[in-house]
């Protein structure tokens, strides 16, 4: 909504910029001499309709630009949102398959594969209580892609319930943990506090 | 004690500042000249305090004060000093230290420059300024104070600056941002000043101009030099990725281009004049924004220090107040302002127009997609998403091309009204640019594409159309030679701006579309093509850093079986903090990069390699430092002296009447 607040703002403006129709003789100091000019404004009078429909015109292109760009703000911002999923919710079928989506967790000690002829790499991510995904990537990982450490990846799940990742993201520091692997995390930990009273964990 | 001595002068500082901001004032408001002239040297005592406090911070750097919290989190005894001086803003509270240090320079800059205002001006304008350092000196005591100790028992060595930083850029970059950041707050402080007063002429914008183009300078120049560093630091190879932290300097510095159009056209023609306050409130509230989406943790980044709920509250708070005082104070005192001009729909005056429309979209398009994550997380109990570069393409880029369109067409047009005349005849050269380009792409490109024609062509345009508004300054002069030197610095300085943008412009379209990139699996005497170049992969061997260990990979680069040169990327090991570090090698040129970077040992002497050719990306960041340039020079311009001095003669004048 702050784009239409924007183009709003700017339409008042370019409301004001037409409001006092008078002579621009000052270049260079407003104040004096545009109030000595003040008093020939009525004068001016007879041109004020041109100068109306100019306002209008400004105003209406205001409106209509701010109008399409925010459409097309919101139509680009609904195709590129890229929702997350936790291991949890994938494992029950909650996340959309064949959709760019996020998943995130634990990268499971052990559990990284790699190819020997290319850049393949499949590795578990898990929520720490019981919930696992599979993540098949083919690229470079980051500095700080550890085995036992926080990741979010961004791809596509197929049928199987394997996330096909086209970026692993790490953070560059190793004490930081992502927000949404540490609301995974902690989920997961409440999950288990209420199911199984201290026997799992 | 040095320790303590800092601690100290920023309390000193801050009481200071909290004189500067009450006493002038008051003194404005009892009409007593001793009071508001006290301003001048308050602002002295605020910059010298803090300045004192920054100094006793680097000598803990120095002295490896390990006491020191700040110090033992961010330095070592093996890091070398140049980054033990730099890692001073390598962190949160550091870098709020240097912030603060930015604000009081400026401070004291303005009360330095701004003799030829009258007392009551200048005295409003620096309280107001000092008002801003009160908050920006209390967050730093009460959340995040950089002079903390950890008393008694502290570690014998520090954790070691994060390697990333330990860079270059880390000693340029931040120095640099700051400066734009917070040197929006001096336009800021002068239209709170001029609101205040109730009297909003030309004359706000004749003294804010040059202050705020060259804050607008130095952030230019700091977003480029950033995104300079995590091309060959962060980015394997990526110069921008519309990062929460990224968007955060980019959109001050979009309002601060509409701003400094828009306050030209303020200073000329008395035009848009509450549009240019509001222009400058908001430039300086997104510097705040930018500064609260950083150091409170709500949005995921890179860039992001430590997550604390205290700090960020503080900051939303400060952030509230501003904005919504400074908008309050705007709403009761800008309704009666009017305009003094008319114009016509074909005057500059609508060019100007139309680049702050364009501008003001963009960043809200911008900060949609920043704040979106937010938004949603709250309508939705904390659904995570995540918003990525598609959108912002999408949104900004068109948005971009109009505005270039409307810039190429900017010099030929005039105040007040254009002959219409002028702006067909830009239909030559965009035509002719149009050939040179189609002709250009087809020679030299490996495939055609009509998009980086289009754009490349835009970019061609914008720069033909200087050059004839150049020669048309020059044209009617008997000794064109000497009259090419003799235009005004503001002149000159737009040259340079749009210029730069241009200059950028191709870059940015040239390397997205024919930039290549492989990454593979490579092992010792492995070949690999890229763009006619011949990669080939020699050997990794163990060398010794001064505080790290690191696999150094040899690459040789052959074209036409004639060898280049010689890269060795690097991975580091940091033995202190036990972090991994991918140190890229380039081969820079003019019209190309070579960038090759070494990922991981995959077994078997195998490693991941990255190996990526980038044609034109120089030309971003050239461009970039060309466009800030553009906006420091302006502040050479003579009419700022000449103006002083007029402005002296008619002081001297009201003091004798």
């Amino acid at each position: 909504m702050t784009l239409a607040s924007a183009g709003v703002v700017s339409a008042a403006d370019g409301a004001e910029v037409f409001t006092e129709p008078r002579r621009g003789f000052d270049r260079s100091n407003g104040q004096t001499k545009a109030d000595r000019q003040q008093t020939d404004e009525a004068m001016k009078f007879g041109k004020m309709k041109p100068q109306r429909r100019n306002r209008l015109v400004v105003v209406g292109l205001v409106v209509v630009s701010a109008g399409v760009a925010v459409t097309l703000a919101l139509s680009a911002l609904n195709e590129n949102l890229n929702l997350y999923y936790s291991p949890a919710q994938i494992k029950n079928g909650e996340a959309p398959t064949d959709t760019v989506i996020r998943a995130g967790g634990m990268v499971v000690n052990n559990s990284v594969q790699r190819s020997t002829t290319d850049l393949q790499v499949n590795f578990v991510v898990s929520d720490m209580h019981e919930s696992e995904v599979t993540i098949v990537y083919e690229g470079i990982l980051p500095d700080l892609f550890r085995e036992g450490q926080g990741i979010v990846a961004r791809g596509q799940l197929n049928e199987q319930g394997v996330f096909f990742a086209e970026e692993v993201l790490a953070k560059h520091d190793e004490t930081y943990m992502p927000p949404e692997v540490a609301q995974t995390l902690a989920q997961s930990r409440a999950a288990a506090d209420a199911q199984v009273q201290g026997s799992t964990l | 004690m040095i320790v303590e001595l800092g601690h100290f002068s920023l309390i000193l500082a801050l009481g200071l500042s909290l004189c500067l901001a009450i006493l002038p004032a008051y003194g404005v408001q009892q009409q007593q000249l001793r009071l508001m002239n006290l301003a001048g040297s308050l602002s002295a005592g605020l910059f010298v305090f803090v300045l004192l406090s920054f100094l006793c911070l680097a000598y803990a750097f120095w002295h490896d004060d390990f006491s020191v919290t700040y110090v033992a989190r961010n330095s070592n005894t093996a890091l070398p000093l140049q980054y033990k001086v730099s890692a001073i803003w390598g962190a949160h509270e550091g870098s709020f230290l240097l912030w603060t240090l930015v604000m009081a320079g400026w401070t004291l800059a303005v009360s330095l420059f701004s003799r030829s205002l009258t007392p009551d001006m200048r005295a409003r304008v620096l309280a107001v300024m000092g008002a801003l350092s009160v908050g920006f000196l209390a967050f730093m005591l009460f959340t995040s104070n950089p002079f903390d100790r950890t008393l008694p028992v502290f570690p014998g060595d520090g954790a070691d600056l994060n390697p990333l930083l330990q860079d270059f850029g880390l000693i340029v970059h931040p120095p640099m941002l700051y400066m734009g950041y917070v040197g929006f707050a001096v336009p800021f402080a002068f239209a709170i000043a001029t609101l205040s007063t109730g009297r909003l002429d030309s004359a706000w914008a004749r003294w804010s101009r040059p202050w705020t183009n060259v804050a607008w300078g130095f952030l230019t120049a700091g977003i480029t030099l950033g995104s300079w560093w995590a091309y060959y630091e962060l980015g394997w190879g990526g110069w921008w990725f519309w990062d929460a932290v990224e968007n955060a300097s980019f959109m001050p510095w979009l309002i601060g281009t509409a701003l400094i159009h828009s306050l030209a056209a303020t200073e000329k023609r008395g035009v848009f004049k509450s549009w240019t306050v509001l222009l400058a409130i908001f430039a300086f509230s997104f510097s705040l924004l930018g500064a609260f989406l950083v150091r409170s943790g709500v949005l995921t980044s890179v860039h992001a220090f430590a997550v604390d709920p205290e700090r960020g509250m503080f900051i939303l708070g400060f952030l509230v107040i501003v904005i919504g005082g400074s908008l309050l104070l705007y709403a009761v005192k800008a309704s009666g302002i009017k305009s003094d001009a008319s114009f016509d729909w074909t005057s500059r005056e609508t060019m100007i127009l139309a680049n702050n429309l364009l501008l003001v979209i963009a960043t809200g398009a911008v900060l949609l997609g920043t704040l979106y994550p937010l938004i949603y997380e709250a309508m939705t109990g904390g659904k995570k998403i995540s918003v990525g570069p598609p959108y912002f393409n999408a949104v900004f880029v068109p948005l971009m091309l109009v505005l270039f369109a409307f810039m190429s067409c900017s010099p030929v047009s005039r105040w007040k009204k254009t002959p219409m005349a002028f702006f067909t005849s830009q239909i030559v050269p965009l035509l002719g640019s149009l050939v040179v380009m189609t002709a250009l792409v087809l020679v030299l490109a490996s495939r055609f594409e009509i998009s980086v024609v289009l754009i490349n062509t835009l970019a061609l345009w914008i720069l033909l159309s200087l050059m004839r508004d150049f020669w048309s300054k020059v044209a009617h002069k008997v000794r064109k030679v000497p009259a090419l030197f003799q235009q005004s610095m503001s002149y000159y300085g737009m040259l340079l701006g749009h210029l730069g943008i241009a200059v950028a412009v191709i870059g940015v379209c040239t390397t997205v579309y024919y930039s290549e990139e492989k990454d593979l699996r490579m092992v010792p005497g492995d070949v690999v093509s890229l763009s006619g170049y011949d990669f080939r992969f020699n050997t990794v061997r163990q060398i010794q850093g001064p505080n790290y260990k690191a696999d150094q990979g040899e690459m040789d680069i052959f074209r036409n079986d004639k060898l280049i040169v010689t890269l060795f990327p690097e991975k580091r090991f940091y033995q202190t903090g036990g972090n991994v570090m991918t140190e890229a090698d380039i081969d820079p040129s003019l019209f190309r990069d070579l960038f090759v970077a070494l990922g991981e040992p995959i077994g078997d002497d195998a490693w991941a390699v990255r190996v990526h050719y980038k044609p034109f990306v120089r030309w971003i960041w050239f461009g970039g430092l060309l466009i800030g340039l553009g906006g420091v020079i302006t502040v050479f311009d003579r009419r700022y002296r000449a103006v002083s001095r007029a402005r002296q003669a008619s002081r001297l004048e009201g003091a004798l009447v």
